[in-house]
């Protein structure tokens, strides 16, 4: 696992580093948006389930804490 | 407890509680240690509590959701490359008001600068700069009575957008004079907070957060660490410890029942503390919550500098007799 920092800044004054950057960031930042639709979307509606149902959502059970984002 | 909040009853746990994050944060430690991280992370580590903050995230409304989202994109700049030439620095004082103009011309609403502690990072961190120009930018206050709703969490989010767009901007001025400096704003990399304080913004308040004498504590931060010789700022007594010691409005409205009514020892200093796994819970419920923040008679605009004036002239008056 990496910071944002070291994956996404760059100081080098080269332009090819800068153009691999902003493309590994899109594609970062594409995943973090498909992720609200995906796992975003099962955890949104297993939320609403509980919350009308008057029980408890455990998160563990839908999150994987392990896994790197 | 006022009821005009969200009641603290939530449909969301752990089955397996993590470890508590005042234990990571070091409550009634007696030595000094740096801090670690427990819910807000920059992904270098996963951290005790990242299930929450993941449902916290996707359960958030889209139009949170992509903002934040997009912030990321602009914060690529906040590092990058340095003049060829460096610009000589003759009169550090002269530098720093500089520095501080142009923020202030940005948008800024208060600016400090500090030396660079190591107690600013986290635990396993390292960034090695000289100094840190800490910048305020006040939220509209309006906007922030709606707290707990996706209406205040937007102008939050904004708020970090725009504040991150001043220190970047800060950040490149002085990579163009060919010294280091990196933007630090909406990352979990740096602790503002002690660099707000020693640079001046304000004092930690009872509620977690920093309060300065115009803003309260409606404000969010962001820094700059840098090399570029300045003329440090010093800590200042504004009376918060007075007003928080005899003001119960945030441990009343706190519906999470999280704020302290007296100071605790954290990582070997006593100062004001907020109970984490309370907070937390009620955070993730309430888009980020930020009840504190606009109920503390501080934040009031326009409030703030008579009220210090009035809480150090009851304390001089105090100390005469």
């Amino acid at each position: 696992m990496s910071s944002f920092e070291t994956r996404f800044y760059r100081t080098e004054r080269a332009i090819w580093p800068r153009i691999q950057r902003n493309l590994s960031l899109m594609v970062w930042i594409a995943r973090v948006i498909l992720a609200w639709f995906t796992q975003g979307r099962l955890l949104r509606k297993a939320s609403r389930h509980a919350l009308r149902e008057k029980r408890v959502l455990y998160l563990d059970d839908l999150i994987d804490s392990d896994k790197d984002d | 407890m006022t009821n005009r909040f969200p009641a603290p009853d939530y449909h969301f746990s752990y089955r397996k509680a993590p470890v508590s994050g005042n234990t990571i944060n070091g409550l009634d430690e007696m030595s000094q240690r740096r801090a670690r991280q427990v819910f807000h992370g920059s992904g270098a580590r996963k951290l005790e509590w990242s299930a929450l903050e993941t449902f916290f995230g996707l359960t958030m409304p889209l139009q949170i959701y992509i903002r934040n989202a997009l912030n990321r994109w602009e914060l690529r700049k906040a590092d990058g490359p340095l003049a060829r030439k460096r610009t000589p620095v003759p009169d550090s004082a002269k530098m720093s008001k500089q520095l501080k103009s142009i923020a202030r011309h940005a948008g800024a609403g208060a600016v400090g600068i500090t030396p660079m502690t190591e107690y600013a990072l986290y635990e396993g961190q390292t960034a090695d700069y000289q100094s840190a120009i800490v910048i305020a930018l006040p939220q509209n206050y309006e906007t922030m009575r709606a707290v707990t709703t996706v209406k205040a969490a937007a102008e939050t989010v904004d708020t970090y957008r725009d504040v991150s767009r001043i220190v970047m901007a800060l950040a490149a001025h002085i990579r163009s004079l060919g010294w280091r400096a990196r933007a630090y704003g909406e990352s979990a990399d740096l602790l503002h907070i002690p660099l707000a304080i020693n640079a001046g913004i304000g004092q930690l308040g009872k509620h977690g957060s920093v309060i300065g004498t115009e803003f309260g504590s409606n404000f969010r931060l962001a820094s700059v660490l840098t090399d570029i010789p300045l003329a440090m700022d010093s800590a200042v007594d504004i009376g918060v410890d007075d007003l928080c010691l005899g003001c119960q409005r945030c441990t009343i409205d706190c519906p999470a029942d999280a704020i302290s009514e007296r100071q605790q020892w954290v990582r070997g200093k006593k100062k004001w503390y907020v109970d984490f796994d309370r907070c937390v819970m009620y955070f993730v419920k309430t888009f980020g919550c930020g009840i504190c923040i606009e109920v503390c008679p501080w934040s009031r605009p326009g409030r703030g500098p008579s009220l210090s004036q009035t809480l150090l002239a009851k304390r001089a008056k105090r100390d005469r007799t």
